[in-house]
């Protein structure tokens, strides 16, 4: 009798497991507050092309959790889980590299109509979403942290160009001068000092070695800028998020790509004392990619493709990906508010706007030393010295553990 | 015909074992044989259950994570051999994480034996206030180890009462939680909130050392040490076997502690091969994990299967 419940057992299980993998729905691992995005492109998809694949959207609605979730998104991944079909990678975050190190995608050069894509888009922004000779994934969002906006007619009301806000000092004057004149704010949202910090540890962290020197003069110069806290004035209240109309003057915004369409112009963030003019600034991009261990590769594809579709769409939220007017003109999903924006001329200025930044993927203890360091802008309870020993200390921790078996 | 019951007694009747002296089982237990043990399936039905938890959570994903140990980490991951092993055993950090580990047993263990004993001494000696001090020094190891860690952290903070009475005596403040001093702080913590536990082990098994043999002792005219060092302790040698061994096993369980004080990356002196695996598991390197799992598994069973060797013939 328990031999043949065994044997019922084993053939129930393997029945399920069969059935398993003729799952026809995609499932996508995003943030909730995306979810609506998704769910309209994909309903455009479908009434396109109903043969397209059901998608369910895995969603974390709770920010505290987004960690945990990430985790449990990432244990899936490496235990070959089939459950998430497409899954979203930030830039920024400790583990992308690893994953990508690892492979735990799909080559997206392998689709010919993707490709075509890919053949359209800015060499920057297809360099971001190379890995090797291959193509892992899709851009969802690319996010300029230390990108501005500028609404020129503005600034020249109150006496400013373009120009004279490339310093730090400029900045403050301009801020001064808006202040005096002008009911709102110069700018929407926050000049986030912090950025400059974690430009700094992500452009200066050595891969290959897992070095950060956090000792040195230049981001001395920048913990020493901020420590005396005197840029702090620059940053309006925290609760003093305004909504951009036409009729409100507000000169600069942060990180905004939709401000294209509202007569703003791309800008970079002020230098503190001390940087290059040259100076790069960090572009954090999210993608989605296939995971290998899927089972519906098919309808994923299908699916990117929509998703690359939807990207010549004013709607959605990336600034110009792709520099060819025609190839924005057959988008199926345009939107009833284009502004003519699909010019040469803004071509040419976004093409030049993306040589200003870089990507470099987040690193095991960022966030660790990214909280050390708000810290000390934030409360200022530590020195410098102190501070900079701890981080260091723990990055040295880090690089012991991770590096083993490479030194 | 033979009852269930009639079974029972049978098995724990075992011609030419000793019965059991210890109330915890343990050393004392009557051993018995393998082919003995799966004819008694009323014991299996019992101990299934937890067998079956065992198997399915510990013994499973144990064995066939084992693969980890020989491949390199990937969606295309290929045979290592020994590579991963090698580079632990070549790592510094990975080395300073053992030490610290053997550091804390070499410390803890010794010094829980020797305190429960004393204390259980004096607590059985001076049977009259003996019930509070039973009471009192289980106290610790009920407490939620969240709500003692936070009460030490207080303690010992910058600016907390034990800096304050230092200060007193014209000592300087001291960092106990940012420097080395954490490993002794923890230290300090993990004896009192665990000797309690061991004084009542230790307790209950001189309240069965044979009275007739004491009184006997006290009318030759020994005094109470001698009483207790060459009547008492003998007795319960297989009781203070295994609380040593309980301790031991706990010892590598400190990982709670060290990290609700210092977190992932504490001071080094607290650097544990838990930390390395949790941090290594948080990495997605699971190569390293299950290797150092492995190591530390073969390490645990070393030390305590020594221990059991020595009590085996301490016994004979």
């Amino acid at each position: 009798m328990p031999k043949r419940l065994l044997l019922c057992l084993m053939v129930l299980l393997l029945v399920c497991t069969s059935c398993a993998g003729q799952s026809k729905d995609v499932n996508i691992m995003c943030l909730s507050v995306y979810e609506d995005t998704f769910d309209a492109i994909h309903r455009a998809g479908v009434a396109r092309d109903d043969a397209l694949a059901p998608v369910n959207c895995l969603t974390e609605e709770d920010y505290t959790d987004y960690a945990d979730w990430y985790d449990s998104m990432y244990t899936g991944l490496l235990t070959r889980s089939d459950d998430i079909d497409i899954y979203w990678l930030r830039s920024t975050d400790e583990k992308a590299y690893k994953l990508l190190k690892d492979h735990y995608f799909v080559d997206l050069s392998q689709d010919k109509a993707m490709m075509e894509y890919y053949d359209a888009m800015y060499p920057e922004i297809r360099d971001w979403c190379t890995f090797g000779d291959e193509i892992f994934g899709f851009p969802v969002f690319i996010h300029y942290p230390m990108g501005l906006f500028i609404n020129e007619d503005q600034m020249k009301d109150v006496g400013y160009t373009r120009e004279d806000i490339r310093t730090m000092e400029g900045f403050g004057d301009f801020c001064d001068a808006w202040n005096a004149s002008q009911p709102t704010p110069p700018i929407e949202g926050k000049l986030f000092l912090h950025n400059y910090v974690y430009d700094y540890l992500l452009s200066h962290y050595e891969r290959a070695t897992g070095e950060l020197n956090l000792d040195t003069p230049a981001f001395r110069s920048i913990l020493a800028q901020f420590g005396a806290s005197q840029y702090f004035e620059y940053m309006p209240d925290s609760g003093g998020w305004y909504t951009v109309e036409l009729d409100t003057p507000i000169a600069l915004l942060t990180g905004t790509p939709m401000a294209y369409k509202r007569q703003y112009i791309p800008a970079y963030f002020p230098l503190l004392e001390g940087e290059s003019p040259d100076t790069k600034r960090n572009v954090s991009v999210t993608w989605c990619i296939i995971n290998p261990s899927s089972r519906n590769k098919e309808q994923a594809f299908a699916y990117m493709r929509l998703l690359a579709e939807a990207s010549k769409y004013d709607k959605w939220t990336n600034p110009l990906m792709y520099r060819d007017e025609d190839f924005y003109a057959s988008a199926f999903l345009r939107g009833t508010t284009f502004n003519n924006i699909y010019s040469d001329e803004q071509f040419e200025m976004v093409g030049g706007y993306l040589d200003g930044f870089y990507l470099k993927y987040g690193f095991t203890g960022y966030g660790d030393v990214r909280a050390i360091f708000d810290l000390y802008i934030m409360d200022g309870n530590q020195t410098l010295d102190e501070t900079i020993a701890e981080a260091q200390d723990l990055l040295d921790t880090i690089r012991q553990e991770q590096y083993i078996g490479e030194d | 015909m033979k009852t269930k019951s009639a079974r029972f007694i049978k098995i724990k009747q075992v011609p030419g074992r000793r019965p059991c002296r210890s109330p915890y089982g343990g050393s004392g237990a009557p051993m018995m044989k393998l082919t003995q043990f799966a004819k008694s399936k009323p014991a299996l039905l019992f101990l299934a259950p937890s067998l079956i938890g065992l198997l399915f959570f510990y013994i499973y994903p144990f064995i066939t994570g084992l693969r980890y140990m020989f491949m390199s980490s990937g969606f295309h991951a290929e045979f290592l051999g020994l590579h991963n092993i090698m580079s632990l055993f070549r790592s510094e950090l990975f080395q300073t994480a053992m030490f610290n580990n053997a550091i804390f047993t070499l410390a803890v263990v010794p010094a829980t034996l020797i305190l429960s004993l004393v204390f259980a001494a004096f607590v059985w000696e001076s049977m009259g206030a003996g019930r509070f001090f039973r009471s009192a020094s289980v106290m610790p190891y009920v407490a939620p180890t969240v709500a003692v860690v936070l009460l030490w952290t207080l303690f010992f903070d910058i600016n907390g009462p034990v800096n304050q009475i230092l200060s007193w005596f014209g000592a300087e403040r001291m960092d106990w939680v940012g420097t080395s001093r954490l490993r002794w702080l923890v230290i300090t913590m993990y004896l009192w909130k665990n000797t309690g536990f061991n004084i009542i082990l230790i307790l209950a098994s001189m309240n069965v050392v044979e009275k007739e043999v004491l009184e006997s002792a006290t009318l030759e005219g020994a005094n109470a040490f001698r009483r207790m060092v060459w009547v008492v302790i003998p007795q319960i040698l297989p009781t203070i076997f295994f609380v040593t061994t309980l301790s031991m096993v706990n010892s590598f369980r400190i990982f709670k502690e060290a990290y609700l004080i210092g977190g992932m990356y504490p001071d080094e002196s607290l650097y544990t091969v838990q930390h390395f695996m949790y941090n290594q598991f948080a990495s997605l390197n699971y190569n390293y994990v299950v290797s150092a799992s492995v190591i530390f598994t073969l390490f645990v069973i070393l030390l305590v299967g020594g221990l059991y060797i020595v009590e085996a013939r301490s016994r004979r």
